[in-house]
């Protein structure tokens, strides 16, 4: 017989490890195929539709009682082999060292790796409900739901700001391994075992030995010496050298490589636009080289602003000298702030600023790059000043995709500056100003300038600018002056994402271009999609089924929370910064709004009355998020206000999504006698997983954060409609 | 694919750039419509099949189906291209960004590409027309009498064919090559010599000029990176050399990948035995592009060890590339040491060469130079 105590620590356990795997998995499989959206959002879903999938057959196979067990046993087993063998997996595409891959190759390798750990897991969770259900009386889904919430929460914690940061990822791998030996010997049924307890401990000890020994071998650094790794507040940091030169990874992507040949040539061009140079802005930290090239100037002052302190440090540490100098030299100023916020409110007079960002590929980055932050330096900084930033280009073909891409960013540039000049190549260079005799490309001026400071280069000079400035090349920037067609880049419209998707398949296989670029030539399909959910929900109130009610309110519950979770994610980081610190705490709050909304039905007695009662408080809830929701964008500025907004409705949402999924269960119960743990974790899982996909490849880059409010202004209706229609009954 | 140099090459691309510029100066139009031009080297199989004999790939292609580069294509048992005189990226190069460095230095080639190509190298830096199909860009319709004109128009000696792989627009190429020659308009093709030895025979006559990116001097490099082979390249390098072709080879050095101390000396023995000791060959820097983006560009160092290994194997021509300033880039005179050409990037600051030979000790310098 099992206590209150092992049943609570039953689902407790499950959600520590389960999200701590989560976790270990997204960051190993991240850390081979390089940080993007659109990676995250893959490796999240596949994860979700297969532990629900897991769910679903293991309550249609009729889980054994004592077979949890063995699933605990193969999970924690299955769990450790594939996570030190994820890199192995790459050896099945034949990728070489330093390749990027694309989207089919990531989602199958996502696939291979987690799709049995992820069947298992959800059979697992199948087995505590009914382990539960076996030893009490309570509704026993939404009570495994609640503590595995807890549990999660706790795992979220422990993970980020413990086992990660202290210990090597493969040591908390083993870690959590070693929780799941001892969760299988809190209660065990041993007779239920596959094997004699030691012989299976044993057995698994082996094969998290090995995966421990095939873990530390990536192949992205293959023959390079890994010099220095580390996590910091806001991404993991790999140095690597080979042959003198380093090269500096941030979340598995190349950052730059030191020492740079060809001087950096947009720093010139920037600097030549004017006499006098005093005072420079720099947004992000840079490559040394790039510092060593504007300290050719005499007496110049850089204000550099960066909030990752951590990286100035590891590069001073661990890069060859003279790096360290130039990163040291007095003058340069450090601001470690947020620099979207330092860089509006210092009242600080630039000649040039600089935004060293290379491509704004998340919304962190896409802050720069925007109408919101353009208008802002446009009324802030001096007319003459000479704003300069370059993003990549490719070296032959301004394709329609590339056109679109760098259009919108034109169209954001010009809200805030009236004299603005590309010049296209590998790199395309943005120069910008508010004085219309500023940005002189002439070939001549240019050299006089260089001259006038005595700059020496090797790489920058005239016949180098004569090539690089001449009509032919500027002219292949026409179509970016020219481009009405692309939406202007905003904060709340990240339109940029969507072709920066786009460019980046365009690398691959036809295929994931050609789905990307379907959903753009066919929008209104994405407006189709968002009453979707309506339009099923009529064919169910009209037909009178009620079971399936309860399933999509559960649906509900999974893609409106993701939804929530992911909207709150890239709105936190699009309007305060960068979220890596703080994305425990609104995980965090997520999950305690969940355990705390999802206890809410537990207390409901099934009567009509207090049905129309939990009504009324979940309609109130949705309210609110909307509403929170709503002001979140119209509150630009307030930093502070926005702070708290954005952690009240994580918990709120949290709250909600934990509410809907339990109220489902937990009416279900009253009203049929049984429960349906499989088929509710695969419709919350299900509907999180669509989520995942939709709302960050689609909708937030397509038609932006008003479709999320329009979103959820329909997943709320349904939700009254379903719950006062079909389940409480007319 | 050809420019695997890993330089800077800028095209003008008529697609959205210069195009009005080019079109009012020249009258020259975009395109949809692909080109229908019966292909040189194919021969017809059972049925409407056919197989296609210009590249060692030998594709086997059925009626309306495409070869592996993408511009080849069945036409009821009959293999046409289709893209003959459709250009998808040109520009007015300096010859030194070709490289080719013992080729009338200081002029200017106008660079011709089409899309297409018949291998995918993971390093490509002209991807973005090697690998798609002619459809996927904006084409100009440039036919072999139009390029003769604008040549002559901007007094550039010499058509560059270049950028992608000039292999799988071999008609397009052939056809301006005849056509230039009559107006003394010289021709280099760029390329990663992967072809088959008939069609290459009959187009070294109608060249004055030809690089040759020789990849690696792996099969299994071949295989993994480029999705090539090693030998059919090595076979066209000796069948230009010993044709009496200007031949110059370029050899991307992709760090950890086909930078092996072993590999870069069976290389330059190979060079030195079976071509010659006074074949360039250039090692340039490879820049981190296309799908590996995740290496490091070449250090120079590695570049420095290529270079000292092809001097002491006796090759007397090396030369680093996409390093300005460096002193590999400059030609020294292998008799006397002296520095006989001196460049900067493509800037060439000095020529100290006498009807060929070294200004100081009269040792001949083989190349193409008046
Ligand atoms: S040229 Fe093209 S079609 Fe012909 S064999 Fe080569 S790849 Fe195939």
């Amino acid at each position: 017989m099992l206590t209150r105590y092992d049943l609570f620590i039953l689902p407790f356990l499950y959600g520590f490890v389960t999200l701590g795997y989560q976790i270990l998995y997204v960051r190993r499989l991240v850390s081979i195929f390089g940080s993007s959206e659109i990676g995250y959002t893959l490796i999240i879903t596949i994860w979700l539709f297969f532990t629900g999938l897991g769910a679903y057959m293991a309550e249609k196979t009729g889980i054994r009682r004592g077979s949890r067990y063995i699933s605990v046993a193969i999970y924690g087993l299955v769990a450790v082999v594939f996570y030190g063998a994820i890199p192995r997996l790459y050896d099945i595409w034949n990728l070489q060292p330093g390749e990027v891959t694309g989207l089919l190759t990531m989602a199958a390798t996502s696939v291979l790796a987690l799709v049995i750990l992820c069947l298992f897991s959800g059979a697992l969770f199948v087995g505590i409900v009914r382990t539960v259900s076996a030893h009490s009386r309570i509704t026993s889904l939404s009570f495994v739901y609640v503590v595995e919430s807890l549990g999660s929460l706790a795992g979220g914690v422990a993970l980020t700001f413990v086992c990660l940061t202290l210990i090597p990822d493969r040591y908390t791998a083993l870690v959590l391994f070693l929780l799941i030996v001892a969760f299988m010997f809190v209660k065990m049924d041993k007779k239920l075992l596959l094997m004699p307890p030691r012989v299976t401990v044993g057995v698994m000890c082996v094969f998290a030995g090995v995966a421990f020994a095939l873990g530390q071998f990536g192949h992205q650094y293959e023959n390079q010496e890994v010099v220095a790794q580390t996590n910091t507040a806001y991404q993991h940091l790999t140095l690597t050298e080979y042959e003198s030169q380093y090269t500096l990874y941030s979340d598995g992507l190349s950052f730059f490589s030191y020492p740079q040949v060809q001087e950096a040539e947009e720093i010139h061009l920037t600097m030549w636009q004017k006499e006098e140079i005093e005072n420079i802005a720099m947004i992000g930290i840079c490559p040394p080289d790039k510092i060593a090239e504007i300290l050719k100037y005499e007496n110049v002052r850089i204000d550099i602003y960066e909030n990752d302190r951590t990286l100035l440090e590891f590069l001073v540490k661990h890069l060859p000298e003279p790096a360290g100098q130039y990163y040291a030299n007095p003058q340069i100023k450090y601001d470690w702030g947020d620099p979207y916020i330092d860089i509006t409110k210092n009242g600080q007079d630039y000649d040039f600023v600089i935004i060293n960002i290379s491509n704004p590929t998340d919304a962190v980055s896409n802050r720069y790059f925007t109408v919101d932050f353009f208008e802002h330096l446009s009324t802030r900084l001096p007319e003459d000043c000479v704003l300069s930033f370059s993003l990549p280009g490719r070296t032959h073909l301004l394709g329609r995709d590339l056109q679109e891409f760098l259009g919108t960013i034109y169209n954001a540039l010009r809200t805030g500056f009236n004299n603005i000049k590309i010049i296209p190549g590998d790199d395309y260079i943005f120069l910008a100003s508010n004085d219309s005799s500023m940005i002189d490309l002439d070939v001549n001026a240019l050299l006089a300038a260089k001259e006038k400071n005595q700059i020496q280069t090797t790489s920058v000079d005239s016949v180098y600018l004569s090539y690089r400035l001449n009509e032919f090349n500027l002219l292949k920037a026409q179509p970016i002056y020219n481009n009405e067609l692309s939406a202007a880049n905003t904060v709340s419209r990240p339109v940029v994402y969507y072709y920066n998707s786009i460019l980046w398949a365009s690398r691959f296989s036809g295929l994931e271009e050609a789905v990307l670029k379907f959903w753009k030539e066919n929008k209104y399909l994405i407006y189709i999609l968002l009453f979707l959910p309506l339009i099923s929900l009529l064919n169910l109130v009209k037909r009178s089924v009620h079971r399936p009610a309860y399933f999509s309110i559960c649906f509900l519950a999974g893609f409106s929370g993701i939804t929530m979770e992911m909207s709150l994610l890239i709105l936190y980081q699009s309007h305060l910064g960068n979220v890596y610190s703080q994305i425990g705490l609104l995980i965090g709050l997520f999950m305690v709004g969940m355990a705390l909304g999802g206890a809410l039905p537990l207390r409901s007695k099934g009567t009509t009355i207090f049905m129309k009662k939990w009504f009324y408080l979940g309609a109130a809830i949705g309210v609110v998020v909307l509403f929170g929701l709503a002001m979140i964008t119209r509150l630009e500025g307030h930093q502070f206000l926005n702070y708290l907004l954005i952690l009240g409705l994580s918990f709120l949402s949290g709250g909600f999504s934990g509410y809907l999924f339990n109220y489902a269960a937990v009416s279900y119960k009253h009203k049929y006698g049984a429960e349906a743990p499989g088929r509710f974790y695969l419709a919350d899982l299900l509907g999180a997983s669509l989520a995942g996909v939709f709302i960050s490849v689609l909708f937030i880059p397509l038609i932006g954060f008003g479709s999320i409010l329009a979103l959820f202004f329909v997943l709320y209706l349904v939700y009254v409609i379903l719950h006062r229609f079909v389940i409480i009954g007319v | 694919m050809a420019c695997g140099a890993g330089c800077a090459c800028l095209p003008f691309n008529p697609v959205e750039n210069g195009l009005a510029l080019f079109q009012n100066a020249y009258a020259l139009e975009t395109t949809d419509t692909l080109s229908h031009v019966k292909a040189m080297y194919y021969k017809k199989l059972e049925g409407t099949a056919i197989e296609c004999e210009l590249c060692p790939r030998h594709c086997l292609v059925t009626d309306l189906e495409r070869g592996y580069c993408g511009v080849r294509e069945n036409q009821g048992g009959e293999y046409y291209t289709l893209v003959h005189s459709r250009a998808c990226a040109m520009n007015i190069d300096p010859i030194e960004k070709k490289p080719l460095f013992h080729f009338h230095p200081g002029t200017a080639a106008f660079s011709i590409a089409t899309a297409g190509c018949n291998v995918n190298c993971k390093f490509c830096q002209n991807w973005d027309i090697s690998q798609v199909r002619p459809e996927q860009v904006t084409n100009v319709e440039l036919p072999p009498d139009e390029i003769v004109r604008i040549c002559q128009a901007r007094s550039v000696p010499t058509v560059a064919y270049t950028y992608s792989e000039p292999i799988v627009f071999y008609e397009y190429m052939h056809d301006t090559c005849v056509e230039g020659r009559k107006f003394g308009i010289k021709n280099v093709m760029i390329t990663g010599g992967y072809i088959e030895k008939e069609p290459l025979k009959k187009i070294i006559p109608l060249m004055d000029a030809i690089k040759v990116d020789l990849k690696s001097y792996s099969q299994q490099y071949y295989e993994d990176v480029v999705n090539g082979e090693l030998q059919p390249v090595l076979d066209a390098l000796k069948i230009i050399h010993d044709d009496g072709m200007w031949l110059e080879l370029v050899y991307l050095v992709v760090p950890t990948m086909n930078d092996s101390t072993k590999e870069l000396t069976d290389l330059c023995r190979w060079v030195k035995t079976n071509l010659s000791d006074h074949v360039p060959i250039h090692f340039t820097r490879f820049h981190p592009t296309y799908l590996m983006t995740n290496l490091p560009p070449t250090p120079v160092k590695t570049l420095e060890k290529a270079y000292d290994i092809a001097r002491q194997s006796g090759l007397k021509f090396p030369y680093i590339g996409n390093v300005p300033g460096h002193s590999a880039e400059h030609t020294y005179c292998p008799g006397c040491g002296e520095l006989l050409i001196e460049r900067l990037g493509f800037r060439i600051n000095k020529i100290n060469l006498k009807d060929g030979m070294c200004g100081k000790c009269g040792t001949h310098i083989p190349g193409v130079w008046s």
